[in-house]
């Protein structure tokens, strides 16, 4: 024990004695470069995310004033030659487009995080009503959700998070701002995807919907076969553990807090 | 804004960038994201809830801009089929060369410690810095990861094990080297 101790303190020291590193940019140099950043990008990130919301706005917006024009010049067409015609039509095409593209930048910044989650949400539904036990024992997926998928696929499925706490052994989601709503955990460090867990109390939208909130909830999706155990939860309150076998390789765990009746978490992985 | 730009600089700077340099070990990286964090901090300033001390709050915002470096890389890395992995990291910085000045020019123990250090996981690594480099308290800590107070003392203990632990290999191997 002492021996241990004293490594420690050697340890201890030792990074108390690391090098102290100073910043060899000037505080008024560097005051300069950081409005300059602030200036020309609104912000890095949300810029990225921004761009698939962008992109379909302008897309839906170009689709409408293609028909637009279209119907407008069916009527006009023949009251007008038709050589005349059909250059017309693609100025106007192009003057329309470009007056909505200059637009959509200042909305769609502030916008962004409204906008962006129905977005998602909806390619989400398509899977979000046939959440079944079923489903998951034939399809391999939970909400379109497959073990051994990577980070980026899983994102691929339920669309990218307001907020993340990503490092190699596990990834918290958070799509509500009170709570991390997604647990992914890696196979080995930086590994495929061997665990999902999901927070019902903070997943409301979306694809999310389907999982279950009550422990009625849970059983109507995965029906009554289960092994009680219970465990603590977070905050000492005992929960009730279902584990469903699904097959040899994976299981599915509910953890009901007990005197509310309500799920804590929802399990989804690879038998260890 | 540049008042308050001026106050965080004055107040907190040194230990910002400190922390950031160890994180990413790389002094051009950390004066690239100690950018990053004023402007995330100042764009974000006013809604500042003083839930925690100012400290905490900044190094939080650091450490989160620390992480999304470290992720873009790892996404960039797997696009040319290299897996990140810290071990290799860790092996690659064993060369000397690639050691900053400041590092270089310490004694052969601080210098084992530096490396050793690089192999720890990414939240090890925050407990430690924060906690002995920084010299942050528990709790402190505890604010600027988000996490519970006996979260941090078991990464701490953890960590502890795991330097000695790279430390003794370090010894061995350059014996062996000796030899």
């Amino acid at each position: 024990m002492t021996k241990n101790n004293g490594n420690d303190d050697k340890i201890k020291s030792l990074l108390q004695n690391m090098p102290k590193m100073k910043d060899h940019q000037r505080m008024e140099e560097l005051y300069t470069k950081i409005v300059k950043h602030m200036d020309e990008e609104t912000e890095i990130k949300p810029k990225k995310k921004a761009y698939v919301p962008l992109f379909s706005l302008a897309a839906a917006v170009a689709f409408f004033a293609i028909s637009i024009t279209s119907v407008y010049l069916n009527q006009t067409k023949q009251e007008t030659a038709e050589m005349n015609m059909d250059t017309g039509e693609e100025r106007k095409e192009e003057a329309i487009y470009d007056a909505e593209i200059a637009e959509i930048p200042e909305s769609s910044d502030e916008q962004y995080s409204i906008q962006s989650i129905p977005e998602n949400n909806t390619i989400m539904e398509d899977t979000a009503h046939t959440l079944t036990y079923d489903k998951i024992k034939q399809d391999h997926t939970f909400l379109g959700l497959r073990l051994g998928m990577s980070y980026e696929e899983m994102i691929g499925v339920i669309g990218s998070p307001l907020e993340e706490d990503v490092n190699s052994n596990i990834a918290r989601l958070k799509y509500s701002l009170d709570g991390y709503g997604v647990e992914a955990t890696f196979d080995g460090e930086n590994g495929p995807i061997r665990e999902y867990t999901f927070y019902p109390q903070y997943l409301a939208d979306g694809l999310f919907k389907a999982l279950p909130k009550t422990k009625a909830d849970a059983v109507s999706v995965f029906g009554e076969h289960y092994d009680n155990t219970v465990q603590t939860c977070p905050g000492n309150t005992s929960c009730n553990t279902y584990t469903y076998n699904i097959d040899s390789e994976r299981y599915i765990q509910v953890q009901i807090v007990e005197n509310k009746e309500t799920v804590f978490a929802i399990r989804y992985g690879l038998k260890k | 804004m540049k008042e308050v730009f001026q106050d965080l600089y004055h107040k907190y700077h040194h230990d910002l960038f400190q922390f950031l340099f160890y994180m990413v070990k790389d002094r051009t990286l950390a004066e690239d994201l100690v950018q990053e964090v004023y402007i995330k901090v100042l764009r974000s300033y006013s809604t500042f809830k003083g839930d925690s001390s100012e400290k905490t709050w900044l190094f939080s915002i650091a450490r989160h801009i620390a992480i999304d470096y470290f992720r873009s890389q790892k996404r960039k890395r797997k696009h040319i089929f290299e897996s990140f992995d810290w071990t290799e990291k860790g092996e690659q910085i064993q060369d000397a060369s690639k050691l900053p000045e400041e590092i270089a020019l310490q004694n052969e123990e601080v210098r084992k410690m530096y490396l050793c250090l690089s192999r720890c996981s990414l939240d090890q690594q925050s407990v430690v810095i924060l906690r002995f480099i920084q010299s942050l308290s528990i709790q402190e800590t505890a604010e600027v990861l988000e996490w519970s107070e006996s979260k941090v003392k078991t990464t701490q203990h953890r960590a502890m094990k795991a330097l000695k632990k790279y430390m003794e290999a370090m010894e061995e191997g350059m014996q062996r080297d000796e030899k």
